[in-house]
């Protein structure tokens, strides 16, 4: 059975990859450990006996309200939490928006004995990065080999074969007395390819990314040349339920859930400062067939808050179940939903945040925002608000926001918001396309009122267009937004509903 | 004397904000001739059922009821909430602040299915007003339930059809139904109220 994930969208995971600088955290100190670690991110992974790796993009969300909270910047927040846990023996730590540049950065921090807390986005990081060794890198590269041996990734006889690669593409380096890796950072991919094999053309891809994203090459098949492993603790907390008759009606299940998420919550490995961020709901069907049910919270989520109802997590339980019926029903091309027989299943929590005293309080507060949060975590479909960008292009105009990020920005003064009201036209549509289509009609008849003139970004590839003419076009049957660009197009741009 | 006056106003203001959070005060627009066709105002507690045919410029009507919202007199503005099921189209937010509707106080969401995918929205009372606009799947039954809800927890629910209402084919849960649609050759908008209304015809200009 494939594992079923619903949500968080794919689409806002994997936006971060482009623009989160803070994706990675990489961290050498004798201080940081798995339960420290939990303070920054439920998903850790460890590389070595010393390094570990911290993936923020499923709580940057949080941390991000945390810091706007402080008047601060995410990256400075999380570097305060770094100094606390690590400030008495010293640390090392690398940020970057990919793990395997985290990895390199901190090798070339450990060599110049440059302990705190960097991003390879800075002034400083970038200097660093730019003077990476061809030790550091060879170092690295076989601590990703042994990494991947450790975690039976690959087997013997691969680990073997990277090695000899690494030997000869070192060895002809040498031959041509190129002194740092960064000297070649420009040579494509594909050229490290036909002399040293596919997995070094993939780590070198990934040693200088942003370069070679820009290349033709198609960079798409080196995107797990480090496997996620994420640690996890010896003891998770687990329920198990063998039922004594097959249930297939939920209300019946969710009597048998209540009581199992209430032992959950008060298991000794699940602690008061622990919030949720997935649960593991393991089900195993009449015919055993095992099916994995990985339940999402969009905030944390405290299940000691809620006994003994449990209503947010028997929510989003029954939405998951539902939906695996309904893709069962759709696989089977089945109209008709076919309610499976259950006779047992696992509970299992995999994924928390460690909330800590003072950011505990996001959490504690009880406002309407708070209501919000936890409204937003019953609900199968997420909501979404606007904020308002500075912009004259219409689409760019605002951007979608998570209630997260509002935490802070709801007491702001209200006053922006009237500012704008001035300034926007009341010609303006309630629906848009987010992309303009393009308009064709055989008749143009109707009435057409001239709205404005604005510029287009013609300075932005591909985009050649210089302006946009707004028209609002009536006819008997339509009350359409269009515009003329610079070339005479027609484009409909929105719907006056 | 001054400050007297100055503090009865205020006192006089939030009387009147509270009055409005606790259902007894009907939500009043900026728009006199609108909120005289409504009988004072929009009421809470009930379902509102709007005929607004698609794509002709009515649904300006109903934001004036979510701009009244966001402009509480000496209170927070309420949380609304608008749902829809128009991919691609996406809402256009600049249009609503025009109308002064405040953005950090109106959550969206696009759902095919509200009753079943946002059911928690209905049954507590934290949004206290919410637009399903053109939502098909909203049956009778669908009705009763949203109908229970707002009467439960004072809260404000439209529904925004795509066509206009037929008054031979009624709607028991609805406490008000009415049509609305926008003439762009004399700029008024047309109130035809079908239920629930002590006047039946009534143009006004937004």
């Amino acid at each position: 059975m494939s594992k079923l994930l619903f949500f968080p969208d794919q689409g806002s995971i994997s936006s971060f990859k482009h623009e989160s600088e803070i994706a990675f955290i990489a961290v050498l100190g004798s201080n940081f450990t798995y339960e420290a670690l939990q303070m920054i991110s439920p998903n850790v992974m460890q590389w070595n006996e010393q390094i570990w790796i911290i993936d923020l993009r499923s709580c940057l969300s949080y941390w991000s309200a945390q810091a706007k909270k402080n008047n601060t910047s995410v990256f400075d927040y999380i570097r305060g939490i770094c100094d606390r846990i690590g400030s008495a023996s010293g640390y090392y730590a690398s940020v970057a928006g990919d793990p395997w540049q985290c990895i390199l950065l901190l090798g070339v921090l450990e060599e110049k004995g440059m302990q705190g807390f960097i991003s390879i986005q800075s002034n400083m990081g970038r200097n660093f990065y730019t003077y990476l060794s061809w030790q550091v890198w060879q170092r690295s590269v076989k601590s990703l080999i042994q990494y991947l041996y450790a975690n039976n990734l690959i087997r013997r006889s691969k680990l073997i074969q990277h090695e000899q690669k690494l030997s000869h593409m070192l060895a002809s380096i040498k031959k041509l007395g190129i002194h740092y890796p960064s000297e070649i950072s420009d040579m494509p991919a594909y050229q490290i390819r036909r002399r040293y094999g596919r997995w070094i053309a993939a780590v070198w891809g990934r040693t200088y990314k942003a370069q070679n994203d820009q290349q033709e090459y198609n960079l798409d098949e080196y995107e797990d040349i480090i496997p996620w492993v994420a640690y996890r603790e010896k003891i998770v907390p687990t329920i198990t339920r063998y039922l004594d008759f097959p249930l297939k009606q939920w209300d019946q299940i969710q009597d048998y859930l209540k009581q199992d998420l209430h032992k959950l919550s008060l298991l000794d490995s699940f602690k008061n400062t622990h919030r949720i961020i997935s649960l593991e709901w393991l089900v195993v069907l009449q015919n055993l067939d095992e099916v994995p049910l990985t339940i999402f919270f969009r905030h944390p989520y405290n299940l000691r808050k809620e006994p003994p109802h449990f209503r947010t997590a028997l929510l989003q339980m029954f939405f998951q179940y539902e939906s695996y019926q309904f893709k069962v029903a759709a696989d089977q091309n089945d109209d008709i939903l076919q309610e499976t027989a259950i006779i047992g299943w696992q509970l299992k929590i995999t994924q928390t945040l460690e909330v800590s005293d003072t950011s505990q309080q996001l959490f504690d507060d009880s406002n309407d925002l708070d209501a919000l949060i936890a409204l937003e975590n019953r609900l199968q479909v997420p909501l979404y608000s606007y904020q308002h960008y500075d912009s004259w292009v219409p689409e760019e105009s605002f951007v979608i926001k998570n209630t997260r990020e509002y935490a802070t920005a709801i007491n702001q003064s209200m006053e922006n918001q009237y500012q704008f009201k001035h300034a926007s036209s009341k010609y303006h549509p309630l629906y848009i396309y987010p992309r303009p289509q393009s308009f064709k009609s055989e008749s143009k008849s109707g009435v057409w009122r001239f709205v404005e003139r604005v510029m287009d970004n013609w300075w932005k590839q591909p985009s050649s267009n210089t302006f946009r003419d707004y028209y609002q076009y009536i006819n008997l049957d339509k009350n359409l937004w269009l515009y003329q660009d610079s070339s005479g197009q027609w484009y409909t741009h929105g719907i006056f509903a | 004397m001054n400050s007297i006056s100055t503090s009865t106003v205020t006192m006089n203001q939030l009387t009147q904000a509270s009055k409005l959070c606790h259902g007894s005060l009907p939500l009043s627009t900026q728009c006199t001739d609108l909120n005289k066709f409504f009988d004072g105002g929009l009421h809470w507690g009930e379902l509102i059922e709007w005929g607004i045919p698609w794509g002709l410029g009515g649904r300006q009507v109903p934001l004036h009821f979510l701009a009244a919202a966001h402009r509480m007199p000496g209170n927070r503005p309420l949380w609304c909430l608008w749902v829809h099921n128009r991919k691609p189209l996406q809402v256009y937010p600049p249009a609503l602040a025009a109308k002064g509707i405040h953005l950090d106080f109106l959550r969206f969401a696009c759902s095919e299915k509200p009753i079943h995918e946002l059911k928690a929205v209905f049954t507590e009372s934290l949004f206290k007003l919410i637009i399903l606009d053109g939502v098909t799947s909203i049956n009778r039954d669908d009705c009763a339930f949203l109908s229970q809800m707002a009467r439960k927890h004072h809260m404000s629910i439209m529904l925004l059809r795509d066509q206009l209402l037929n008054p031979d084919s009624g709607n028991v849960w609805a406490r008000r139904r009415l049509n609305c649609w926008h003439d762009p050759f004399s700029m008024e908008y047309h109130l035809e109220g079908i239920k629930g209304f002590p006047i039946n015809r009534m143009n006004i200009r937004l």
